[in-house]
């Protein structure tokens, strides 16, 4: 069997068991691949399934049918506890950021590197140099919940990007940002799958889809992902 | 395979984990000590007690014999009563004893011309009173002034005292005074060749109750005769008295664990999204367990160190040792007691089994229990906002 690098889904079906979405399921047969060294951007409106995409890629949900290959292994039919252990190589950013409020700025960079096993400096040179490169240096010793919004969405994005993982997955990453920082932000996610990163966003935001990084455009309506060309022209 | 790195990295953050709950973590720490305390207080005295009196019987008689007449107790002749029992089978060892009562300053005490019943370790560096001289327990020391002790029964005798029995035998020699020979047999009485009574040591102890009528008939006037277990009785008495308090003080306890492992368990459900979040960047469920198992250490161990030190102290360190005795006995006035090495292990496993295993195993299978949740779930088990 041919090794697919990058994420892979096959005949992905997801359904919520409790009926939350009246029946319908969310996604519906959806084959896609996410290349690795470039950046995937998944539009759809709200609602359509985005997100849940996002967290069936991270392994935090499991399909309902098919499945989601990563880097040519299966693991999506993982037991829990080899998902966990394989989620090391997955940065992943929550719509609503799941910041760790009364941490600081930059314990809460850390909380993905422990389980990494680095050494204390190495783990610090991380920490500086993605503090850094989302220009909160000197927010550092800051409890989180002291940040603006904007901030604690580059500091979400910063945490997922901290451990330099294999897979990205980005959730509305520019939600609250000013175009500047959308497009650093953007560039900041250029850059990691220049890498080698396998970069996937779900967004709705016009300023990330006619960013010239993204390498493949995709489309997710009525529970299929269909591959999308149109530029859209800014608001 | 986890390096000791890994460890390292775990415990910092783990200590973090608690500063950030400092406060229920202070009071986590507070029950615990409070907690192990109470239980140790009971177990160390329960303890120290059963071993002090161990070693004080170690050195006492099998069997005592008093010759006894139609007035009561009379002076036993010494070279006969020894010939008597040595024709028993069994018999080791018959001595002679020379002691009485005798009123003092502040009522009865006992007057002994050999302290046998204290370990010759503990009398070592006591100089054996010569006539007119005379060594004191605890209890009267603290209550004779100018060193003179004035007695009387038969006869009455002044004498100075020259030195007090160390505190370890406080439980025998409280009230006990050692003169020399001369001078117990001229307060008590006794002409040279009487003893009051005849200790007796047997080859086999266990036979110290089928024996005693073999001794009986072996004496030519009627004999009182005592035994171990007779002597053993105020011991069990006090013992089982103890027992009882420490299932008392153990009901309220166990309560109190309760509690803890209730804290415990809430604490937990409410970090259910806090795990997710952890899970959901590669914490495994092993990590978050090493997490709180290492948090409950940090916290559990001091807590176990401290309340068992402060309850030794409070067992065997004055002032607190008087507190402690008057409140596990409600009063009587107590020894200081002993603790050996088996006492103090027995102790720290009763502690462990009572209260450490099952705080670390409540905060091990809730820990488990949560994580082994898909982290979805917990991630959207409280509201991020």
């Amino acid at each position: 069997m041919e090794l697919t690098m990058g994420l892979l889904c096959k005949a992905l079906d997801f359904n919520w068991p409790t009926g939350k979405t009246g029946g319908l399921p969310v996604l519906q047969s959806v084959d896609a691949w996410f290349p690795s060294g470039a950046v995937s951007l998944v539009t759809g409106q709200t609602g359509a399934g985005k997100s849940t995409l996002l967290h069936l890629l991270a392994g935090l949900l499991r399909p309902t049918a098919g499945e989601v290959w990563a880097d040519g292994k299966p693991v999506s039919r993982w037991p829990n506890r080899h998902r966990t252990r394989w989620r090391r190589q997955v940065g992943m950013v929550f719509q609503h950021l799941a910041l760790v409020p009364d941490l600081s700025v930059a314990e809460n960079l850390l909380l993905p590197l422990i389980p990494r096993k680095m050494t204390w400096p190495i783990m610090q040179t991380a920490i500086d140099r993605q503090l850094a490169s989302a220009g909160l240096s000197a927010l550092a010793g800051m409890p989180v919940k002291t940040l603006s919004g904007g901030q604690r969405q580059r500091l979400a994005i910063a945490r997922a990007l901290v451990g330099r993982p294999r897979f990205i997955l980005a959730d509305e990453p520019t939600a609250f940002q000013d175009d500047d920082h959308a497009a650093g932000i953007a560039d900041q996610l250029a850059g990691a799958a220049r890498q080698g990163a396998i970069v996937v966003v779900c967004s709705h935001d016009p300023r990330l889809r006619n960013t010239d990084g993204i390498g493949q455009r995709l489309q997710l309506e009525a529970a299929t992902l269909t591959p999308s060309t149109a530029v859209q022209a800014p608001p | 395979m986890i390096r000791p790195g890994h460890y390292y990295s775990l415990a910092v953050w783990s200590a973090r984990e608690i500063q950030r709950q400092a406060g229920r973590n202070i009071l986590m720490f507070v029950s615990l000590f409070s907690l192990v305390f109470l239980v140790a207080t009971a177990l160390f005295f329960s303890q120290a007690l059963d071993a002090t009196w161990k070693q004080l019987l170690e050195k006492a008689p099998d069997i005592v014999i008093r010759r006894i007449d139609g007035g009561g107790w009379a002076p036993i002749p010494a070279d006969e009563a020894v010939r008597c029992a040595t024709r028993v089978p069994g018999v080791i060892d018959p001595t002679p004893r020379l002691w009485g009562v005798a009123t003092g300053p502040n009522g009865p005490l006992t007057v002994v011309a050999s302290p046998a019943v204290v370990p010759d370790e503990m009398m070592a560096p006591l100089k054996p009173p010569s006539e007119g001289q005379a060594v004191v327990g605890q209890a009267l020391a603290d209550k004779i002034q100018d060193k003179v002790l004035n007695l009387t029964a038969m006869n009455s005798l002044r004498l100075e005292v020259t030195g007090t029995f160390p505190a370890p035998t406080l439980l025998a020699t409280h009230d006990v005074v050692w003169t020399s020979a001369t001078d117990a047999r001229y307060l008590l009485g006794l002409l040279p060749h009487q003893a009051s009574d005849l200790a007796i040591h047997l080859f086999r102890r266990e036979e110290e109750q089928a024996i005693q009528a073999d001794l009986a008939a072996a004496f030519p006037w009627p004999v009182s005769i005592t035994d171990r277990s007779t002597s053993a009785l105020r011991h069990h008495t006090l013992a089982t008295r103890l027992s009882g308090i420490a299932v008392v003080v153990c009901i309220p306890a166990l309560l109190a664990l309760l509690l803890i492992i209730t804290g415990v368990v809430v604490d937990s459900n409410n970090r259910r999204n806090h795990w997710g979040l952890l899970l959901s960047m590669g914490w495994t469920i092993r990590d978050l367990v090493h997490l709180q198992v290492v948090k409950a250490l940090i916290i559990g161990i001091p807590a176990l160190f401290c309340g068992l030190a402060s309850a030794y102290a409070a067992v065997f360190y004055p002032p607190a040792a008087g507190v402690t005795a008057f409140w596990m006995t409600g009063g009587e006035r107590l020894p200081m007691v002993i603790l050996n090495r088996d006492g103090v292990v027995i102790t720290m496993l009763e502690i462990a089994a009572m209260i450490g295993l099952p705080y670390l195993a409540a905060v091990f299978l809730t820990c488990v229990r949560t994580v082994a949740n898909d982290p979805w779930d917990l991630l959207q088990a409280d509201s991020w906002n």
